[in-house]
Parts: C-alpha cells; sequence; structure tokens
C-alpha cells in the first residue's frame, strides 16, 4: 500500500511524514545524514578526499601543475573546480557533456573559490607574474542523493588540507624552476566554509540536507555556507519566499552543522588523526 | 561490421559447410579469398597502396613530414595512424557510424606497431633531439567485405614498403641551428626495411572449427574469433578477441598457433609480390578502373 | 578540439610539477631501462610489493550494492591500489531508437577519473577509454543472457577512481559483480586478470610500474595480457595482448591467468553470496512488517 502511495501522489505521501514532523528516513525536520570524510587515500592525486553524507558519496581530486599567471593578477594562482556527474551516479543522469545541475555545482563552486571563500588565491603564487600553481580540483560524483554543493564544499577542503606538494622555488639568476622532490609541503591559510542545503515546502516548512527526492518535492531550496559564525555565501536560486524569521533559524542550523563538519575533517586531515570506517 | 540478415536456414548452410571444410565460395577453412594489390596510385602521397580482398576495398596513403622528435625518445621518429571508415562502405558507418571501428583498428594497429622488432624507428631519425621523419599513415576504408582487420594490415604494410623517404644530409652546423640539405634528385630516395611489419590474421569461430579470412555472411554466423598481428619473423605482436562469444582456452591456445602459422605465410607472399611488383614496368599500372 | 563550454578549463600551458624532477634523472632512467628486468625484481625473485612473481595482489574492500545507492546494482573493487566503482542501470529503454534490436543491449562506459593516473587527464572519453569501453562491452555480452530482455538496454558505468595496473582486468570483475547484483541474468561471473611478460619470466597482475609500455619497452618477449575468464563454464570473454611474444609464451600466460581465475573464483562467489543472503533476509524481515 504504502509504496503505491508514495508512487501515485509521491507529495501527498511526503506530505504526510512532514505534518508529524518527520521524514520518510526517519530523521526529524531539522536532521542532517550522517556524514563521513576520509582523506588521503588515493594515490595518484597530490590531494585527496572521500566525502559521504548519508548516500551521496563525493571523490574529491586534486592535480597541481605549474603555470605562468594570467597578466591582470600577477600574484595569484589558480583552482580550476570541476564538478562531474557521470552517468554511474544516477539513473537520472545521461551520459555525455554535463548537464545544468553539474554546470551549476561547478559555477557555484567556481564562485567561493573565486571570492577566496576556500583560501587566499595569492598563497599559491610561487614567484610574482613569473610562476604559481594551478590547482584542477576535480569533485567526482559517485552517488547523487541530494545536497550535492554540501558534500562538495566539504570534500574540496578536504582534500586542499590534504594536499601534499614538493616544493618549488624559482631561481632567479637561473630563471628556472627548481623543485624538490624529498620535501613535501601543503598550504597554508586554507578556510573552513561549510555550505548547508536546506529545502523549502509551500507551508513555510524547511527541512535540512534533502535527499534527490525530496529537492525534487520541494518548492525551493537554499544553501548557507558559513565559516565560523558568519556567513560567507548564500545561494538561493529562485523558488518560493522566505521570511526573516525563517532565515534565522536557518543561520543556527548551519552553525551547528559548521562545527560538525570543522570537528571531521580536522580530524580526517591532522596527521594523527583517527580515519572513518566506513 | 556490416549487417547482414541470415535466416536460420542459411546460418546452419555455412554452418554445415564449415564443418565440411567446404565453404560457401568453394574454400577451404584455411584459404584467403583472392587480393588485388597495387601501390604508388597516390602521385601526392610518398608511399601509397591500394588492396582489394574480394569486395573490401583499401586505400592507404603515407605522408612523410618533418617534425621535431618526442623528448622522451629523441633519436626515433614517429608513424601516426588514422582510420577513415567512409559512408561509402556500408550505410551504417554514415555520420558517426564508423568511429567505434576505426578507433578500434587504429588502436590495433598502433599497438601492434609499437615493439621495436617490427619496425625499426631510428631508421627515421635525422639528427637526434631535433629533426625527425613522421610518417602520417592514412588508411581509408572504400568498401566493406568483410575482415576489414587483415585488408587494412595488408595494405598498410604495403603502402609502407611502397613509401619513398627522400635523402636528406645535415650540411652545416650554423651555431646550434643545423642546416639540412634535401636531395636535389626526385628519385633520390631510400625505403624502410618492412621484412618484419605485422600482418593479421583474423580467425572466426564457427561451429566447432575456425576459419581465416570470413565474408560478412559468415562474420554474422559467428559470435566470437581473434585477431592475431604476427611480425615477419613469426612472433606475436598483438591478440585480441573480438566479437560477443566466448572461447575454450584449449581453442583459443589452437587459434593462436594456427594464426602464426598462417600469418606468418601471408607475409612471405606479400612480401614477393611487393617485390615482383616494385620491378615492373611504370606503364604496366592498371589504377582504379579495372 | 571544440572549447568545452560546460566545463572550467584551465590554462593552457600549465604542466605538471612532475617534469621538473625527470629532468634531472633522465640519465640514470636510461641506464636503468637497459635492464628493466632487474628494476622490477630483485635478486632475490621478489618485486618491488613483496610479491613473488606468481602472486596477485588481493582484492579487497570488495563492496557490493549500496556504494551507489541510486543504481540498480553497484560494485566498488580494489585490487592493491587500483580501485574502481561500477555502477548498473536498466534493463532500460533504449536511448537512440536508430539501434534498436531484437537482443537486449548492453551500454559500457570506461572512464578513468581525471586524478586517476600519473598524468591528468581529459573529462571527455578519450580513445584509450573508448577502446576499453568497447572491450568491456564484447567481454559482457558473452556472459550476460542478452536475450532475457528484448528491445532494452542495460548499462554499465565503470569508473576508475585510482588506476595502479590492470585497469580492464579489475573492470571486468567489478562489472560482472555489480551485473549480479543488479539481478541481471547471466551465464557466468567475468572474473579479469592481467599478466606481464618479460623474457623469461611472467607477472600475474602487474601494478603501472609493471605494465608493459609501448613507449618504453620496445624489446622482444615483452607484453602484456588481459583476459576475462568464467571459470565456472571455462570460457574466455575477453582476450588483449600486446607487445612481442612467441605462441608457446602466449600459452603460459593464459595458463597462469586462467589458474588465478579459478583461484579467486571463490573469493568473488562468497562476496555475492553474502549479498544475497542479506537481501534475502532484509525482504522476509520486511514482509514480516507489512
Amino acid at each position: 500500500m504504502a509504496t503505491d502511495h508514495k508512487t501515485l501522489q509521491p507529495l501527498e505521501f511526503y506530505k504526510t511524514f512532514l505534518d508529524r514532523k518527520t521524514r520518510p528516513d526517519g530523521r526529524s525536520l531539522l536532521e542532517f545524514r550522517r556524514m563521513t570524510l576520509n582523506a588521503g587515500s588515493i594515490g595518484t592525486a597530490d590531494g585527496s578526499a572521500i566525502v559521504k553524507c548519508g548516500n551521496t558519496a563525493i571523490i574529491c581530486g586534486i592535480k597541481a601543475e605549474l603555470v605562468a599567471p594570467e597578466r591582470d593578477e600577477p600574484q595569484k594562482g589558480l583552482i580550476i573546480p570541476n564538478v562531474t556527474l557521470p552517468s554511474l551516479c544516477s539513473s537520472h543522469i545521461k551520459s555525455g557533456p554535463p548537464g545544468e545541475t553539474a554546470q551549476a555545482a561547478t559555477q557555484f563552486i567556481a564562485e567561493l573559490v573565486n571570492n577566496n571563500i576556500i583560501m587566499d588565491l595569492e598563497t599559491l603564487c610561487i614567484k610574482n607574474s613569473k610562476w604559481s600553481w594551478v590547482l584542477y580540483c576535480d569533485l567526482l560524483c559517485i552517488n547523487l542523493d541530494g545536497s550535492l554543493l554540501d558534500a562538495c564544499v566539504m570534500a574540496l577542503v578536504a582534500a586542499l588540507k590534504n594536499l601534499s606538494l614538493p616544493v618549488v622555488s624559482y631561481d632567479e639568476e637561473m630563471d628556472k624552476l627548481i623543485s624538490n622532490i624529498e620535501d613535501k609541503m601543503g598550504f597554508h591559510g586554507i578556510k573552513q566554509p561549510v555550505t548547508s542545503t536546506f529545502s523549502l515546502f509551500e507551508n513555510g516548512i524547511l527541512i535540512s540536507d534533502p535527499t534527490f527526492e525530496e529537492e525534487q518535492l520541494a518548492a525551493g531550496v537554499i544553501s548557507i555556507t558559513m565559516e565560523g559564525t558568519s556567513v560567507t555565501h548564500l545561494y538561493k536560486p529562485g523558488g518560493c519566499t522566505l521570511n526573516e524569521k525563517q532565515v534565522k533559524k536557518l543561520m543556527q542550523q548551519s552553525e551547528l552543522k559548521t562545527k560538525e563538519v570543522v570537528k571531521l575533517i580536522e580530524e580526517a586531515c591532522s596527521p594523527m588523526g583517527v580515519e572513518p570506517i566506513d | 561490421m556490416a549487417e547482414i540478415l541470415l535466416s536460420e536456414a542459411e546460418k546452419a548452410f555455412i554452418h554445415h559447410g564449415v564443418q565440411d571444410d567446404l565453404r560457401c565460395d568453394g574454400r577451404t577453412r584455411l584459404d584467403y579469398r583472392p587480393i588485388i594489390l597495387e601501390t604508388g596510385l597516390v602521385s601526392n602521397a610518398s608511399g601509397s597502396a591500394r588492396l582489394r580482398l574480394a569486395n573490401s576495398d583499401i586505400l592507404v596513403g603515407v605522408k612523410v613530414e618533418l617534425a621535431s622528435p618526442s623528448p622522451d625518445k629523441p633519436q626515433e621518429g614517429r608513424l601516426e595512424f588514422f582510420v577513415d571508415c567512409s559512408a561509402n562502405a556500408t550505410p551504417e558507418f554514415e555520420g558517426r557510424g564508423g568511429e567505434d571501428l576505426a578507433n578500434e583498428i587504429c588502436r590495433f594497429l598502433q599497438r601492434s606497431y609499437a615493439s621495436g622488432d617490427t619496425i625499426n624507428l631510428a631508421e627515421l631519425s635525422i639528427l637526434s633531439g631535433q629533426q625527425c621523419w613522421v610518417l602520417y599513415v592514412d588508411i581509408l576504408i572504400l568498401e566493406c567485405g568483410g575482415n576489414l582487420y587483415d585488408a587494412t594490415f595488408m595494405a598498410v604494410k604495403s603502402a609502407l614498403y611502397a613509401t619513398q623517404i627522400p635523402s636528406i644530409k645535415v650540411a652545416t652546423m650554423d651555431g646550434d641551428q643545423p642546416e639540412l640539405e634535401l636531395s636535389d634528385d626526385p628519385y633520390d630516395t631510400k625505403r624502410l626495411n618492412t621484412e618484419n611489419l605485422p600482418c593479421v590474421v583474423t580467425l572466426m569461430k564457427i561451429g566447432n572449427h575456425y576459419l581465416v579470412d570470413p565474408t560478412p555472411e559468415e562474420e554474422c554466423c559467428s559470435s566470437s574469433g581473434i585477431v592475431v598481428a604476427v611480425s615477419g619473423n613469426k612472433k606475436i605482436t598483438a591478440v585480441r578477441k573480438i566479437g560477443s562469444g566466448s572461447l575454450h582456452p584449449d581453442s583459443l591456445v589452437s587459434m593462436l598457433k594456427t594464426g602464426s602459422d598462417v600469418g606468418a605465410k601471408v607475409n612471405k607472399t606479400l612480401m614477393i609480390k611487393l617485390l615482383e611488383e616494385k620491378n615492373l614496368e611504370k606503364s604496366q599500372k592498371v589504377g582504379f578502373m579495372r | 578540439m571544440p572549447v568545452d563550454s560546460r566545463r572550467l578549463q584551465g590554462p593552457e600551458n600549465s604542466f605538471s610539477y612532475k617534469l621538473l624532477e625527470k629532468k634531472n634523472d633522465n640519465e640514470e632512467e636510461a641506464a636503468l631501462s637497459a635492464d628493466l628486468q632487474k628494476i622490477l625484481i630483485g635478486t632475490n625473485k621478489v618485486r618491488k610489493d613483496k610479491r613473488i612473481p606468481s602472486d596477485a595482489r588481493p582484492l579487497c574492500n570488495v563492496t557490493i550494492t549500496g556504494i551507489v545507492s541510486q543504481a540498480k546494482g553497484s560494485a566498488y573493487i580494489e585490487q592493491g591500489n587500483t580501485k574502481l566503482v561500477c555502477g548498473v542501470y536498466g534493463p532500460r529503454e533504449v536511448q537512440k531508437k536508430s539501434d534498436f534490436s531484437l537482443n537486449g543491449q548492453l551500454f559500457c562506459e570506461f572512464k578513468f577519473a581525471p586524478f586517476s593516473c600519473q598524468k591528468r587527464r581529459g573529462h571527455q572519453q578519450d580513445n584509450e577509454e573508448l577502446v576499453l569501453s568497447g572491450l568491456l562491452r564484447e567481454a559482457l555480452e558473452a556472459a550476460v543472457c542478452l536475450h532475457q530482455f528484448p528491445k532494452a538496454q542495460v548499462e554499465v558505468n565503470v569508473m576508475v577512481i585510482e588506476n595502479d595496473g590492470s585497469p580492464l582486468a579489475a573492470a571486468l570483475t567489478c562489472a560482472s559483480l555489480a551485473l549480479a547484483s543488479a539481478s541481471i541474468p547471466m551465464y557466468d561471473l567475468v572474473i579479469g586478470t592481467s599478466v606481464r611478460q618479460l623474457p623469461k619470466l611472467l607477472l600475474l597482475d602487474p601494478t603501472k610500474d609493471e605494465e608493459w609500455e609501448p613507449e618504453l619497452n620496445h624489446d622482444e618477449d615483452n607484453s602484456n595480457l588481459t583476459i576475462g575468464f568464467m571459470p565456472s563454464t571455462h570460457q574466455i570473454a575477453a582476450y588483449v595482448h600486446e607487445g612481442v611474444s612467441k605462441t608457446e609464451d602466449l600459452e603460459q600466460m593464459l595458463k597462469l591467468a586462467t589458474e588465478y581465475c579459478l583461484k579467486v573464483q571463490p573469493v568473488v562467489q562468497l562476496c555475492l553470496k553474502e549479498v544475497v543472503e542479506k537481501t534475502l533476509s532484509n525482504e522476509s524481515e520486511n514482509k514480516v512488517d507489512e
């Protein structure tokens, strides 16, 4: 009976849950799914992290290369993020060029990067207007089940923290780069942004960390990116409206999640950290 | 490859023929169909060959160009293959339809030519680390009549055999820049050593037997087979299974053995014919019209 | 190549920092590659990762179902450092109408993640990936009962997360597990494995460093073989050989590979058994609930 109701009237089915302040997977309205994080497990990448938020799984791998910085920003390095949703990750994704969801996610991450929300791009510079690092950060979705952005940001930050590169210095006299393979370094000053996604329903009900199904049914979505207790980015692409009180409530929730995620990243990325067992 | 619709009865007929070692066109299992081969047809290419194996028609052109060698192989030239399955060959190749097959053949060519045993790429070097010859091998499939792998490899080998590489001398070292001097005489050319270039044998399994040089109808009857690239000195340089069926290890081993024997024979015959053709008078060329 | 406006492209002229190191030890490398066998194998016949030549890396962390919750079936395996995920969707409607066929169809996509290899890979499928997709499809077609889902297609997506040698072999094992977990009817599991041939020595399940590279090893008796073997039916579903070998050696390599597959079969079956038991017990629990 229950499955019939679900396939025929998914929204109605879902609303009966919401009316009782619960959700089909047993969570309360503002509860997040369990998160796991594993950093540095991919040997071929210079930095990597695997994040699971409930079913959603993202792998971030970073390949670092060297390049002459762009003329208009000689003191900046580059981060090139790309979110890939292969046809593997969901039955709704067709193989071929990236679809709307992937492009939107890539743009979202790129916006965070370009506004120095992820890290200060100037730390990637080796020698002003001569050489800088370019980090190709590929975010690969293995399993798409909602709240893609949350997992992407978390994976990216963890992979950046996990980054280990040879020390490269610029020899001015010889006009060339010298690398030292033995010495490994990471970058300092990687910030701790945490994105929290919420779905909105028409009657003013808010839920956090929506699954793919919930995202499809909801009337709107909002993604809040926070650093500590301050909001650094807010993304609300249309949908239904929110009032001041609701926004405040969401901020409080994001703050809670931020604390948890920061702790998780610190555990996974510190050298003595205990890796969460999957 | 070419999609041919056969009824069950027709399939059974082919099946029985193979079993009795007498195929529909009168061949035994290890016989090839007649082959027509001519080299030097394309005057703008450094070497060319056109090969017709029954209804499979392949044209190969080789262009020789100067380039700088790749940094990890400073003392060697390069070979580059490109396969074009033209829509002329079969309607299925229309648009991007032939791309998969072209890709497969191209990669198989690359891999089987990759070992030093087959072609000595050092022959193509002019000045170590600075200049070398690059051979662009363009393969055009004009008609599809079964057994494309064998036909393509034979045509490529013939075209490389016929390829004339101009003589070039490194004249003066002007500072760091070497000066290359091309011989004035257009007939002052050299040929590659093509003795060991691989030939391919396609073996298709039908029933309990396997056969070489399958016609499109026979390809349709078979679910699996192997293509074996055999170099002039009877060594195997690449193998892959084709088709969607599977093979028993024992039959695979026996197919490999037969493949290498047949391949060596094909190689030998091809070399003899190529030598005969080279000694022919120019006026005896036939061309496409026949 | 056309500009891809749907992804962010990096600067065109960036290069990997590994190139800086390469220049320093280029000479060393040249001296070393003269005796490849000595680098790969010490005098005590032990490989770099402490395996003996006829040892394969253990299959570990085999996770079936749940790794891709959205898919009908999925599997994740690690063979040493080679890690890959496979998701299976369908049977569902054929996307392209022109590809209509009365039998069921398989659609295989083989992709390396951009960060999975030493060199950064592009986002679009390159030729190597296309060829590997084709090989994967041909191998699985031999194992799947295609006639059981006429006019529909099953999609098999393989993503290599880290490539440390023998990716096709691992993909075959992983994909057949994923297909089985998706309850797609099959004749048998396909178990993949690779063998590297060195003069006088065979290495089972080579790592990236041990694999045959056409650019590096030109000599004869150097080759790589990947097979997909169906242990219960004793059939070979995939066979790819690259490099120069004699027929006798190929027989040896095949024997080593099939022996390994037979040894792994119970392990793989056990993994499947656990999954089946788990789903069955879940189902019965659900029934009680209702």
